[in-house]
């Protein structure tokens, strides 16, 4: 990944640049001048991701932010701010209004804990970079006590009709907020969780949210499918049918709106099967989607064998696959694949026009990813579906 | 005397890593080293975008290295630079020097002492 660091302070540059190795991404561009970033982000070499300083005195920021628009292949941008939040905001209503996108804003300096979270806020790096060492490291009691006093917290992420624009349902993912470090993800928490006992807890605390804020959904008039991720875990407990039933049950929707996802990789790689788990649960009209599809090497025979009934193609081959054809090769067949199987397909990772165009033209059901919506709070839905609605019409999509 | 140097918070910007904190703090040093002449020139010229460009720049890399009372200094120099306040000059270069200079003894014996090569 190509990295552009814009300062006119030389040491700033220095620091930004040791900070981004230790996080595993070297080598980053340096420019102390608005001008010669321009130049660079226009030459040959593509530039994902740039950190701004836009409050330099020989600098106009807005002008610069204008400039990035009119290129061809426009960054992502982190803004490196100082005091004056006028200018930011300014420049921050430009961005926007342009489709760039701005992963956040950062007050100099950078500590390294800052830099972290914005990066991991960003889900196409989640897969390029290492942040193991940076991370804190969350004991089981931490996170029991976390749960304890209700910090998990879910948010929603859309999945729409690929064809129509229509808002089908959504993926339920769990976050703690953590009354030291803010909004943690689940990677740093999740394997705390199915390393200890507490795998079944968390399970059933994200699993119970999800199913009440699908009750006050259609309270409201708004009907969705939840999908919440499990655990190798839960699929290891023989209650784990019976306490979904009841979640269900007490939230007093139909079975058919939960969606439970498994990762590929870890079904394929657990010697014991949990086919019988999978087989109640679809009994009990729950359905199943196998997750991040294409990273487990799953084979046409053994998915076959499987109750699953919806197939997620994996955000990895999804992003870029418009113009790459080795990309477009593994989703094609994954998707006749699911086909063949009669799975449902969903494409996680839609991150532009472009993806979106082909996964519709590829005939993929359903989509995910940046490109329609971030994660939300549940209580943010209603607002959201009534923007989309408008940006599915400007987006040429019947959405209805 | 108030300490015009804290080393923990270039540390918790870049870690432990006492080579990557040298080559900061020595170009901190070098980057500070004309900063006076700079500064006296750009007043006597009148210049004071010039002043405001010389006291942002020197602000945000004495935050990262821990130099934070300099850097309040820088912040108000900015500040009276960007307005072409003349009067204010006068009142904030004395300290600004001494400030500057204290903060470059400690830093070099920072990097004798504490920071071995």
């Amino acid at each position: 990944m190509n990295i552009l660091l814009l300062d006119d302070d030389p040491l700033m540059l220095r620091v930004l640049s040791a900070q981004l190795r230790s996080l595993g991404l070297d080598s980053p561009l340096l420019c102390e001048r608005g001008e010669d970033a321009l130049a660079l982000l226009a030459g040959a070499e593509p530039i994902e991701l740039v950190f701004c300083d836009l409050q330099m005195p020989e600098m106009d920021g807005v002008e610069f932010v204008r400039n990035l628009v009119k290129l061809s292949r426009a960054p992502a941008l982190v803004f490196v701010s100082g005091e004056d939040e006028r200018v930011l905001q300014s420049v921050q209503r430009l961005a926007r209004a342009h489709r760039l996108d701005v992963l956040g804003t950062l007050h100099k300096p950078v500590s390294q804990a800052m830099l972290r979270d914005v990066l991991e806020s960003h889900h196409s790096f989640a897969r390029d970079i290492t942040l193991t060492d940076m991370k804190p490291v969350y004991s089981t009691e931490d996170l029991r006590r976390g749960m304890a006093s209700g910090e998990l917290v879910n948010h929603y992420q859309p999945k729409v009709a690929l064809e129509t624009g229509r808002v089908d349902g959504v993926e339920t993912l769990v976050r703690w907020q953590h009354p030291r470090d803010g909004l943690v993800y689940p990677d740093r928490f999740i394997s705390v969780a199915e390393e200890s006992d507490l795998i079944d807890r968390l399970t059933s605390v994200v699993l119970a949210g999800a199913l009440s804020q699908a009750r006050r959904w259609r309270d409201d008039g708004i009907e969705l499918n939840v999908a919440v991720n499990v655990s190798m875990g839960n699929l290891a407990s023989l209650d784990f049918p019976d306490m979904v039933s009841e979640a269900i049950a007490a939230a007093g929707i139909p079975a058919t709106c939960l969606v439970l996802e498994v990762t590929e990789s870890r079904l394929m790689s657990d010697v014991r099967m949990p086919l019988d788990i999978l087989t109640r649960l679809r009994l009990k009209r729950v359905d199943l989607s196998i997750d991040d599809f294409g990273m487990g090497f799953s084979s046409l025979s053994q998915l076959r064998d499987l109750p699953f009934n919806e197939l997620k193609v994996d955000r990895g081959f999804v992003h870029g696959s418009a113009t790459d054809p080795s990309l477009q090769a593994l989703v094609q067949n994954s998707l006749r694949l699911a086909g063949q199987l009669g799975m449902r397909t969903v494409a996680e990772g839609i991150e532009d026009r472009a993806d979106w165009n082909f996964l519709a033209a590829a005939g993929c059901d359903l989509g995910q990813g940046y490109f329609i919506s971030k994660p939300m709070p549940g209580e943010a839905m209603a607002d959201w579906m009534d923007k989309w609605h408008s940006r599915a019409l400007e987006l040429g999509l019947e959405s209805r | 005397m108030k300490r015009v140097f804290d080393m923990s918070v270039l540390i918790e910007y870049v870690g432990n890593d006492i080579l990557i904190r040298r080559r900061l703090l020595a170009d901190y040093l070098q980057a500070t080293s004309g900063t006076h002449a700079e500064l006296r020139a750009a007043i006597s010229g009148g210049d004071y975008g010039l002043v405001a460009a010389i006291a942002h720049k020197l602000k945000s890399s004495s935050r990262l290295v821990g130099a934070l009372p300099l850097a309040d200094l820088c912040a108000d120099l900015e500040a009276v630079g960007l307005a072409g306040n003349v009067a204010g000059f006068a009142s904030r270069l004395e300290p600004f020097e001494t400030t500057l200079d204290a903060t470059r003894s400690e830093i070099s014996a920072a990097l004798q002492n504490s920071l071995p090569a």
